[in-house]
């Protein structure tokens, strides 16, 4: 394992800079301006049609802001490089779609590894190299996805998985990259109650690796930002809340109207209901409106 | 109720009964035949069947070497092989070489064309008109272009399926799931890598069903021109045949190739499920 660079503490892990996006004549966002430090689990929340996916997709780089840059710390440079399509630095969790067809649960968390590391010519002319190599690959992605909970299901395709493990494996899959920040939307939109929780505290789990990596003084090795129109999700798993919202702007895109830290719980911690439903109340004051209760029941 | 499950049991036995229905129609009907006029070849007996298929299956003698009289010359003793044989190896070469182009082609302009959209603009109207096209009726311009030999054959299936392989193929790369291709780009995928390690693979078993069921329309186009000018072949031996209404030979040749393509089905079945194991779950 390579360590993380202490020198580049000074740099944020991704710099939002006067992000404006327009689709047409609409306009989705309008300046948005935020830095994301490492190490931080931030949620983008707001109605939805908000602009929060559109924002994400900017930062993966399938989207291209109307103006303004958005900026990502690069490891190998030590800069802040502009985000020019999607790349290895970003991992991304869809809510579907997330994980291949055609490999195993194993094959799909050691398929980036083969992307990154290996060319197809590579592969096709040095078969022996290759094997080796492809060995190393499996055991790494092994030890991931037994980290993440998958030891017994690796051998499985992912029609023969659970949503739940699909998004376990999904997640192994993009950490396994080691990625400057985990991009996550809706991962969990699509999963019940009880699964969504166990999947929560596996983010949890991940803020804790940052702790632990903090107290050490290294470079925390996980920055999440996770895209969610569940307020109580975001205030679970979030130390960091922004929240976008169009209300009263005339049509003239979302803004942030909302930014703040939040309670950070630990990995088996229970929800505690009174912290959360505090802040929750806070944030749908300023994200959505006193009125957004009758809102959702008309 | 509509679309009641049946058991599995009589379902075999509903089909055992259709074949043997079919058996004995044809009994009924050719025994009726022959009770009018006993020299018919029309609807042959079961013994005048099998004489046909012994015509198909041993080596012709000199005199009726059907090869040497379209030939128009002497074809030497140990170059004579049974007739099925000599049409299974003229038409054999010929569908695959002409299929082989054809869904080289294809798949290769399809995945391009699906990969790039420019190129799927430029090329996608010319190809709709190309395979609206029928073949068959555009017989003389392949005679005009290629001449009556392998190449006209490999023309004949190339126009006639190719347009189809390209734009079906084409559409499945295009409806990739775009989540999956960022997915890929994200873990550091070059281009062809996604085309090779993603699109292919995932999409596979949808190409596979794209080749599978373009062999019909192949064979049709191959069937026709061999009809119409082929001195050795399928369609050849059956417009022999056909042309002095022995239909000895003509049935079993019928169901012999039918029977080729049901094998083709199934070879290309299998294959699909050595290539895409994930796919029949």
């Amino acid at each position: 394992m390579e360590q993380e660079v202490n020198a580049s503490e000074s740099h944020p892990a991704i710099r939002i800079k006067n992000v404006s996006k327009q689709f047409g004549s609409h306009r989705v966002l309008d300046q948005i301006d935020t830095t994301i430090e490492p190490g931080e689990i931030v949620a983008f929340v707001g109605p939805s049609g908000c602009g929060k996916s559109t924002l994400l997709n900017c930062i993966v780089g399938t989207l291209e802001p109307t103006s303004g840059s958005i900026e990502v710390w690069n490891k190998d440079t030590d800069q802040m490089m502009s985000v020019n399509g999607p790349g290895r630095d970003r991992g991304i969790v869809y809510q579907r779609y997330s994980l291949f067809p055609h490999l195993t649960a194993l094959q799909n968390v050691a398929f980036g590894l083969m992307l990154d590391e290996t060319e197809p010519h590579f592969r096709w002319l040095n078969p022996f190299a290759w094997r080796k190599l492809r060995k190393a690959h499996l055991e790494k992605s092994e030890e991931i996805l037994t980290r993440v909970g998958l030891a017994k299901a690796m051998h499985n395709y992912p029609t023969e998985l659970s949503g739940g493990m699909c998004q376990r494996v999904a997640i192994a899959q993009a950490l396994v990259m080691r990625p400057q920040i985990l991009l996550m939307d809706e991962p969990f939109g699509a999963l019940d109650e009880a699964t969504r929780e166990s999947l929560q505290r596996l983010l949890l789990e991940l803020y804790h690796q940052n702790q632990v990596a903090k107290e050490k003084g290294e470079r925390p090795p996980h920055t999440i930002i996770i895209v969610t129109h569940e307020i109580e999700e975001a205030i679970f798993v979030g130390d960091r809340i922004i929240g976008l919202s169009q209300r009263g702007r005339d049509g003239n895109g979302a803004s942030i109207v909302f930014d703040e830290a939040q309670p950070v719980f630990k990995p088996d911690d229970l929800k505690d209901s009174t912290v959360i439903s505090q802040e929750k109340s806070k944030v749908i004051e300023a994200a959505f409106g006193s009125d957004y209760g009758q809102d959702t029941v008309s | 109720m509509l679309q009641q499950p049946i058991s599995r049991r009589k379902r075999l036995v509903l089909q055992a009964l259709s074949i043997f229905l079919l058996l004995l129609g044809y009994t009924l009907l050719s025994e009726s035949k022959h009770r009018d006029n006993p020299e018919d070849r029309t609807i042959p007996t079961w013994s005048g069947l099998a004489e046909g298929l012994k015509q198909i299956l041993e080596k012709p003698e000199p005199q009726n070497d059907l090869l040497a009289a379209a030939l128009g010359e002497d074809v030497k003793a140990e170059e004579r092989a049974p007739m099925l044989w000599r049409d299974l190896k003229a038409t054999g070469i010929r569908f695959v070489a002409g299929y082989g182009v054809s869904v080289a082609g294809g798949l290769l302009l399809g995945v391009l064309m699906g990969s790039f959209l420019s190129l799927e603009s430029l090329a996608v109207l010319p190809l709709r008109l190309a395979s609206r096209i029928i073949p068959t009726a555009a017989l003389a311009v392949f005679f005009v272009l290629a001449g009556t030999n392998l190449t006209m054959y490999i023309a004949m299936i190339v126009f006639g399926t190719l347009p189809a392989i390209a734009i079906g193929v084409s559409q499945e790369i295009a409806s990739f799931p775009k989540e999956l291709r960022y997915k890929a780009y994200s873990l550091g995928a070059s281009h062809l890598e996604v085309i090779v390690d993603a699109f292919l693979p995932v999409k596979a078993p949808r190409i596979m069903e794209i080749i599978k069921s373009n062999i019909g329309p192949a064979l049709v186009y191959l069937l026709a021109a061999e009809l119409l000018v082929a001195n050795v072949g399928f369609g050849y031996t059956i417009r022999l045949f056909s042309r002095k209404l022995d239909m000895t030979v003509v049935y079993p040749y019928l169901l012999i190739l039918a029977f080729l393509a049901f094998a083709l089905d199934a070879g290309i079945k299998i294959l699909q499920t050595q290539i895409s194991p994930w796919s029949k779950k």
